[in-house]
């Protein structure tokens, strides 16, 4: 299907589109199958960048991982999005909206982690699956990829 | 298009952060009872395993809100409120929505789409028990991994066949550009 979208696309390298989906399709997959790692701890525990030891490592830890994630993320489908579309204002636009996620919704997102309250730590299991899975890229993209086709 | 695709996007966050408080507002009234979209998934997954060979009962566990799976007085699996494809069907829901579209149409392929997402839960947790039985090693793998990305992959496919059957486009004052 990937490849039926990017032979429609005119006037556009067809082997760096390629690259360039692929490449998004594999930041995904990384993302997603390596959600249970702590990818920071793996990455810099002996390098001094941080200090694993303090006190809050766990809530930082958790905090970074969980943004690496969503940045990771929003790369990979954006890239995905602006190899397919090649629509510059369509891929800002979808940057922009997972910033706006991000202002918006992380800190939420971290104070129901941390919280106490039954309905709240529910609450942040529901947002962890709207924020840290690539659903809000995908749904944009596959409106604007009929929006297309239509006109 | 940059302020349709936020409106956009922000109904489609709206509704599904709202359906999921609303969700979760009915769970904790419910308190240690388990709820019954959960309770239906456990009794049609049991009729299922019995269908094809595995004599299981159910246990309603009195500390939680929880349905245990037992073969031979061994639980193999359970089911709790995460388990019963609501939060799925909440994405489905607020995707279809959120898009343009005929309310009859909706209305038509929410209830196709919804019972689709069902039954396709149904025949996860019926394999999760059989995988838990036969192949303990794969459990976490399928769990977290397979059936997450096989259920989400559903919605979207279905998400697909709607815009591209039923939807309006929402970014139509671009036409043209």
């Amino acid at each position: 299907m990937v490849g039926q979208i990017l032979t429609k696309m005119p006037d556009n390298n067809y082997s760096t589109k390629l690259l360039i989906v692929l490449i998004g399709i594999v930041g995904l997959a990384t993302a997603f199958l390596f959600q249970n790692f702590d990818v920071l701890c793996l990455c810099f525990n002996q390098s001094g960048f941080y200090d694993f030891n303090s006190n809050n490592h766990n809530e930082v830890n958790f905090a970074l991982n969980k943004l690496l994630r969503y940045l990771l993320n929003t790369l990979s489908s954006v890239a995905i999005i602006h190899a397919v579309f090649k629509d510059s204002k369509f891929s800002k636009s979808v940057t922009l909206i997972q910033i706006l996620i991000l202002i918006i919704f992380f800190p939420l997102y971290f104070y129901f982690a941390f919280s106490n309250i039954l309905l709240l730590t529910q609450l942040y299991q529901k947002l962890n699956i709207i924020l840290l899975n690539p659903i809000v890229p995908f749904i944009l993209g596959i409106s604007y990829y009929f929006k297309r086709r239509k006109l | 298009m940059q302020k349709k695709l936020i409106v956009f996007a922000s109904k489609f966050v709206g509704i599904y952060l709202l359906l999921n408080l609303l969700y979760l507002l009915w769970i904790s009234f419910l308190g240690n009872q388990i709820d019954g979209i959960s309770e239906l998934v456990a009794m049609v997954s049991q009729k299922i395993l019995i269908l094809i060979g595995y004599d299981v009962s159910l246990l309603y566990s009195d500390l939680h809100p929880r349905i245990l799976f037992y073969l031979n007085n061994v639980n193999y699996i359970t089911v709790s409120e995460g388990c019963n494809g609501v939060s799925v069907m909440i994405t489905f829901f607020a995707s279809i929505l959120s898009f343009k579209g005929t309310a009859k149409s909706k209305v038509l392929f929410l209830s196709i789409g919804l019972f689709g997402v069902f039954l396709l839960n149904i025949l996860r947790v019926s394999t999760l028990f059989y995988v838990a039985l036969n192949h303990h090693e794969w459990f976490s793998f399928f769990h977290e991994y397979a059936f997450t990305a096989l259920i989400y992959t559903l919605v979207f496919l279905l998400f697909i066949f709607w815009v591209n059957t039923y939807g309006g486009s929402n970014f139509n004052e671009d036409a043209g550009q």
